[in-house]
C-alpha cells in the first residue's frame, strides 16, 4: 500500500529538467536573436559566418568587413554573454533573498545590497584607482564589501533589536541602502562636476561590455552558485519558522550566513559591471515560482535562467528602440517590470480575497 | 506541465518580436554622409600618415576684412528693445541709456532703472563675461564650480550647480540673480528677487556675442562688451573664411564621457558645423549615449574625448583610426565646456589641431 | 532511545521557566506532559529538541549530553510537530513531507529510494496521499495537523515530541489525530519515546502511559494516569474542584468538572 505513495512521491520528485532545458533552450534563442539584432544591420548569414569563423569551425568563405566582425565580436556578444551572466546573478540573488527574508519583495535593491555595493564601486571610481590588474578587479571586491557591509549592519541592528527577526532585517536593509544612496550621492556631489559617466553607470547598462568583464564575473558567480545551490535545500526548510526549522537540523544562524554572503556576493558582482539594474531581482524568480511552485532545488537555476533571458531581452530593446543613440537598460527593466509586478501583486490580492 | 512552458515561450517571442519591429525601422537608414565634395578639404596629414598620403594644402585664402562683419544676430531675443536706440554711436563709443530693458529667455521684458551692483551670477560663462569687461566687482556670489578667472575665487559661493543655498542668495540681498536654467526661477522670484535668464547659446555658438552685449548694456560697459564680441565675431569669421573653399571635412566623433556625445542641435554640434567636420552623431537629439557598434560602423576619422584611456583600453574601438593611430584627442574642458569669452580659444585649439596646415 | 533530564532550569531573563527538573524517559512510553497554562511544558518540549538551550543542568539523549550533538544528528533523533507554526502557505504538502528528512541528506545530496520509501509509509499512515499536490494554505485543521505528523514521522527520529496536537480541533479530528498519534508510537520500534504536551487530562489519560503533571516550572505528580489524575491532585494545581470517575469503555481516569 506505502508504495503507492512512494511512487507518488517519486513521480513528483523527478527532477524538472525538461523545465530547465527549456528555459535554457528559450535563454539560448534569445541570445542567438540578440546577437543578430542592432543598431547596426548586419545579415544573418554574416552573423553566423563571423561566429563559426572565430570558433574556427569553418574556413572563412567569403570576406566579411572587418567593422561587422568587430561589431558582432567586440560589442554585440560580449554584451550579450555579460548580460546573461548578470541577468542570471541577479535571478538567483533576489530567489536567495526572497527565500531567506520569506519575503516576496525582497530584491537586492530593496534590502539596501545593491546601494552599499554601488556605494563601493562609487569610491572606487571616485578616487581613482585603476580598475584592473590584468583580470583581477578591484571594482567587484569594493563593491562586494560595500554590499556586505550594507547586510551586515542591517543584520547587526536586527541582532541589536533582540530577536534576529528577518522583518527586522528587511526594514533595517531598506534604511541603510538609504543611507548608503544618500552617501553615494554626497560623494558625487563633492567631487566632479562632470558626472555623467558615473551616474549612466549607476542607471545600469551594458555598454561598456567587454570580454574581460565575464571572464572577472564568471569565478565569483561560480562560488555564490555553488553555496547557493549547495544550501537549496536548506532554503526550503527556511520557509517555516526559525525553530522548526532548526527542528528539522538546520543551523538557521550558519544558513543564514552563507546564503547572505553568497547573495551579495553574487549581486555585488553584477552591480559592479553593470551598475544599478533593478526588477531582474524581482520578477525573475516571481515568474518562476508563479509556475513552477516552491522548491528551492528548482527555482533558483530557473530564475537564473529566466532573469539572463530577461536582461539580454531588455538589453537588446535599450540598444535597439531608439538607435542609435542607446537607452540605460534599467530603464527598460523598470517599465517591463513594473507593470508586471503590480499584476502579480493584484492577482495575489484576488486570489486573497477568494480566500480559504 | 506544457502550460507553463507555452506561456513562457509566447512571452518571450512577443518580447523577441517586439523589438525585431523595433530595429527594423532604425535599420535601414545609412549615416547621412557629406554630400560630394568638389574640393575635399586636405587631409591632416597627423591623423592618416599611415593610411593616405598627404595631399599637399593649398595657399592659405586671404582673410576677409573684418570691418565688413556684421553681427550674425538677428534674433529678436535678447535684443535691448527701446523706443529710442539705447545704443548711441559718437565716435566709435557707445552709451548705454538706463532704464533699460532686456527680454529675456520667455521674451518676457525687464527693466533696469541703472546697472545693478549687487548682482549673483549662477552660470560659470556669465561670471567669466562680466569679469571679461571689467565688471567683476558688480558679482556678490556665484557657485561652487566657478574657478575662472582667479578672482572669481574670492566671490561667496551659495551651492553647486544644482543645488542653491536660496535662504543665502536672499541674505546676500542682490539687485539682480542671474541663473542659466530656470529651475529655481520662481523661488527665487517669490522671495522678491530679481531674476535674469538669458536666450539658451545652446544650440548655436554665434549667439554668445550677442550675449556678451547684452551683459555690456546691463552693467554699463558697452564698449568693452563690444570689444569682446567683435573679437568673438571675427575669430569665428575667420576659421568661416578659411574653411569656406571647402566642402566637407574628415568625420568626428565627440565622446564627453561614457560614450554620451552631443547632436548636431547643441553647441558643441555647431562647432563642428563651422569647422566642417562631419559629426557621425548627427542623428542624435541633443545629448545621447551613441550605441558602440554605430560608432564602428559610421567609423569617425577623429576623435575628441575627455578621457582618451577608455577608449584606447576598449577592444571594440581598436580597428578605429585615431586609436591606431594614437591620436585622440583631448578636448580642453576648461575651454569648450563653458560658453564664454574663452569658448572661442577651445574652437581655435580644435581648428589647430584638425586643420594644421590651414590655421597657424 | 532514554531521555535523561538532569537539574535542567531555564529562564528568559528574570522569570524562571524550568526550575531545576530531573525526569527519565524510558524508551517504549508515551507521555503526556500536563499541567495549567505556562507551567513549561511546551520550554521543556523546545529543550529536549535542542531549540532552547538549558540555563543550567545537561540534557542526555541516549546518555549523550545534549550540547554534543549537532544539528542534524539531534534533528535525526528527536522531532517535534509544533504547535500551530506558521507554514508557507504556498508550499506543497509534497514538500512540506520530504523536508523531513534533511537532517539524513547532505548538501547537494537528492532524495534516494530509501528517503522516498520512509515518506510514503509516513503518507500512507496518516492517510494524505490525496493531499500531495495541494498547497498548505489550502488544507484543513485536521489535515495540517496529521501533513505535520507525516514531516515528524518523515524525519524517523525515535523521540517525538507534540506540542498540543489536538488544540484548536473539533472533537472528531481530536480523537482521528490521538488515535494516529497512539498508531505511530506502536509503529515504531520498541525504543521509541512520544511526549505530548497536552492540556486536555482526559486526552492525556486515555492515550498515555505516563503522565506529568507540571506546576510552576517544576514536576509536581508523576506516574501513570490512575496516579497522577486524581481529584485531591487535580484540586492542588489546577485549584478547581473536579469529579474523576473511570471511563466506562478503557478504564482510565475520567474528569468531569
Amino acid at each position: 500500500m506505502s508504495d503507492n505513495s512512494t511512487r507518488e512521491l517519486v513521480s513528483i520528485y523527478k527532477y524538472p529538467w525538461t523545465h530547465i532545458i527549456t528555459g535554457i533552450f528559450i535563454a539560448f534563442i534569445c541570445t542567438v536573436v540578440a546577437v543578430a539584432i542592432g543598431s547596426v544591420y548586419i545579415p544573418v548569414t554574416s552573423v553566423i559566418t563571423i561566429i563559426f569563423s572565430k570558433l574556427d569551425v569553418f574556413q572563412q568563405q567569403e570576406q566579411i568587413s572587418s567593422s561587422w566582425h568587430t561589431i558582432i565580436w567586440n560589442i554585440r556578444f560580449p554584451r550579450v554573454v555579460l548580460a546573461l551572466l548578470v541577468g542570471a546573478s541577479l535571478g538567483i540573488s533576489g530567489a536567495t533573498y526572497q527565500g531567506l527574508f520569506k519575503n516576496p519583495l525582497a530584491d537586492p535593491y530593496l534590502i539596501g545590497v545593491a546601494s552599499g555595493a554601488s556605494l563601493g564601486a562609487t569610491i572606487v571610481f571616485l578616487t581613482g584607482v585603476p580598475f584592473t590588474y590584468g583580470y583581477f578587479s578591484f571594482l567587484p571586491l569594493a563593491s562586494f564589501c560595500g554590499g556586505l557591509a550594507a547586510v551586515c549592519l542591517a543584520y547587526l541592528i536586527s541582532i541589536k533589536s533582540g530577536d534576529t527577526q528577518l522583518s527586522t532585517l528587511l526594514l533595517a536593509g531598506i534604511a541603510i541602502g538609504a543611507f548608503a544612496t544618500a552617501i553615494t550621492g554626497i560623494l558625487m556631489l563633492s567631487s566632479d562636476p562632470d558626472l555623467r559617466p558615473l551616474l549612466s553607470w549607476l542607471m545600469g547598462g551594458f555598454i561598456r561590455a567587454q570580454w574581460s568583464h565575464s571572464i572577472l564575473i564568471i569565478p565569483y558567480m561560480t562560488i555564490g552558485i555553488i553555496f547557493i545551490l549547495g544550501y537549496s535545500r536548506v532554503l526550503n526548510t527556511m520557509q517555516l519558522e526559525e525553530y522548526y526549522s532548526e527542528s528539522l537540523g538546520v543551523d538557521v544562524e550558519k544558513a543564514k550566513r552563507v546564503l547572505i554572503i553568497s547573495a551579495t556576493l553574487m549581486t555585488a558582482v553584477a552591480v559592479s559591471f553593470s551598475g544599478l539594474i533593478g526588477f531582474v531581482g524581482l520578477v525573475a524568480p516571481h515568474v518562476v515560482r508563479l509556475l513552477w511552485g516552491t522548491d528551492y532545488r528548482t527555482i533558483l537555476p530557473l530564475s537564473g535562467i529566466a532573469g539572463a533571458t530577461f536582461l539580454v531581452i531588455a538589453d537588446l530593446a535599450a540598444r535597439t528602440v531608439v538607435s542609435p543613440v542607446e537607452l540605460p537598460v534599467g530603464i527598460i527593466t523598470a517599465l517591463v517590470g513594473s507593470p508586471f509586478f503590480v499584476y502579480l501583486l493584484l492577482k495575489a490580492k484576488r486570489r486573497a480575497g477568494n480566500g480559504y | 506541465m506544457i502550460r507553463p512552458v507555452f506561456l513562457l515561450l509566447t512571452l518571450s517571442l512577443t518580447l523577441i518580436l517586439s523589438t525585431v519591429s523595433c530595429t527594423n525601422g532604425a535599420v535601414p537608414e545609412s549615416p547621412k554622409l557629406a554630400s560630394p565634395a568638389p574640393t575635399p578639404i586636405p587631409i591632416p596629414t597627423k591623423f592618416y600618415s599611415q593610411t593616405m598620403p598627404a595631399t599637399p594644402l593649398p595657399a592659405p585664402t586671404p582673410l576677409v576684412n573684418t570691418e565688413e562683419i556684421t553681427s550674425p544676430i538677428n534674433e529678436n531675443v535678447g535684443k535691448v528693445v527701446h523706443d529710442t536706440l539705447p545704443v548711441e554711436k559718437s565716435s566709435e563709443k557707445i552709451f548705454v541709456k538706463f532704464p533699460l530693458t532686456i527680454l529675456d529667455r520667455e521674451e518676457k521684458p525687464l527693466t533696469f532703472t541703472e546697472p545693478p551692483e549687487r548682482i549673483v551670477v549662477y552660470d560659470a560663462a556669465a561670471v567669466e563675461t562680466i569679469f571679461a569687461i571689467g565688471q567683476g566687482h558688480r558679482i556678490i556670489g556665484t557657485h561652487s564650480w566657478v574657478s575662472y578667472p582667479e578672482e572669481s575665487e574670492k566671490i561667496e559661493k551659495v551651492g553647486d550647480a544644482f543645488n542653491m543655498d536660496i535662504e543665502r542668495i536672499v541674505a546676500l540681498d542682490p539687485d539682480l540673480v542671474f541663473l542659466f536654467y530656470p529651475t529655481f526661477k520662481q523661488e527665487l522670484e517669490k522671495a522678491g528677487l530679481k531674476v535674469l535668464l538669458l536666450e539658451s547659446v545652446d544650440d548655436d555658438l554665434r549667439k554668445m556675442a550677442n550675449t556678451f552685449r547684452i551683459w555690456g548694456q546691463i552693467t554699463n560697459a558697452p564698449n568693452e562688451a563690444e570689444l569682446l564680441a567683435k573679437d568673438f565675431e571675427n575669430r569665428v569669421m575667420q576659421i568661416e573664411s578659411i574653411l569656406a573653399p571647402y566642402d566637407s571635412g574628415p568625420s568626428v566623433f565627440q565622446d564627453v564621457g561614457d560614450l554620451w556625445t552631443p547632436g548636431d542641435n547643441t553647441l558643441m554640434g555647431s562647432v563642428f558645423n563651422l569647422l566642417k567636420l562631419q559629426n557621425i552623431s548627427h542623428d542624435v537629439a541633443n545629448y545621447g549615449q551613441l550605441s558602440p557598434e554605430v560608432i564602428i560602423d559610421r567609423n569617425p576619422q577623429i576623435l575628441i574625448s575627455s578621457n582618451p584611456d577608455s577608449i584606447y583600453q576598449n577592444s571594440a574601438f581598436q580597428e578605429l583610426l585615431p586609436v591606431k593611430n594614437n591620436s585622440i584627442f583631448k578636448s580642453n574642458d576648461d575651454y569648450l565646456s563653458i560658453s564664454g569669452p574663452r569658448f572661442i580659444l577651445g574652437v581655435e585649439e580644435l581648428a589647430l589641431e584638425f586643420y594644421p596646415g590651414l590655421f597657424k | 532511545m532514554a531521555i535523561n533530564i538532569k537539574d535542567v532550569s531555564f529562564n528568559y531573563g528574570s522569570p524562571q521557566i524550568i526550575k531545576g527538573i530531573n525526569l527519565y524517559l524510558k524508551p517504549g512510553q508515551l507521555v503526556s506532559l500536563v499541567g495549567p497554562n505556562g507551567a513549561g511544558k511546551t520550554t521543556l518540549l523546545k529543550l529536549i529538541c535542542g531549540t532552547l538551550k538549558p540555563t543550567t543542568g545537561e540534557i542526555y539523549i541516549q546518555d549523550r549530553p545534549g550540547e554534543t550533538f549537532t544539528k542534524k544528528e539531534r534533528a535525526s533523533k528527536v522531532s517535534l510537530v509544533p504547535q500551530n507554526p506558521k507554514l508557507p502557505e504556498e508550499m506543497k504538502v509534497s514538500d512540506f513531507v520530504m523536508l523531513g528528512r534533511n537532517p539524513h541528506l547532505g548538501l547537494l545530496e537528492w532524495e534516494s529510494a530509501k528517503d522516498f520509501q520512509v515518506a510514503g509509509e509516513a503518507i500512507q499512515l496518516t492517510e494524505i496521499g490525496h493531499l500531495l499536490e495541494r498547497k498548505l494554505g489550502e488544507i484543513s485543521g485536521g489535515e495540517r495537523q496529521r501533513v505535520m505528523l507525516a514531516l515528524a514521522m518523515t524525519q524517523g527520529s525515535p523521540i517525538m515530541l507534540l506540542d498540543e496536537p489536538t488544540a484548536s480541533l473539533d472533537i472528531s479530528h481530536q480523537m482521528k489525530v490521538m488515535k494516529l498519534i497512539k498508531k505511530i508510537h506502536g509503529q515504531r520500534r520498541l525504543n521509541a519515546v512520544t511526549v505530548l504536551a497536552i492540556h486536555d487530562l482526559n486526552i492525556a489519560a486515555q492515550f498515555s502511559d505516563r503522565v506529568i503533571l507540571f506546576s510552576e516550572g517544576n514536576v509536581a505528580i508523576d506516574g501513570t494516569p490512575k496516579q497522577v489524575l486524581t481529584k485531591d491532585n487535580i484540586k492542588e494545581i489546577y485549584g478547581s474542584q473536579v469529579t474523576v470517575m473511570s471511563h466506562p469503555e478503557h478504564g482510565s481516569p475520567l474528569i468531569i468538572s
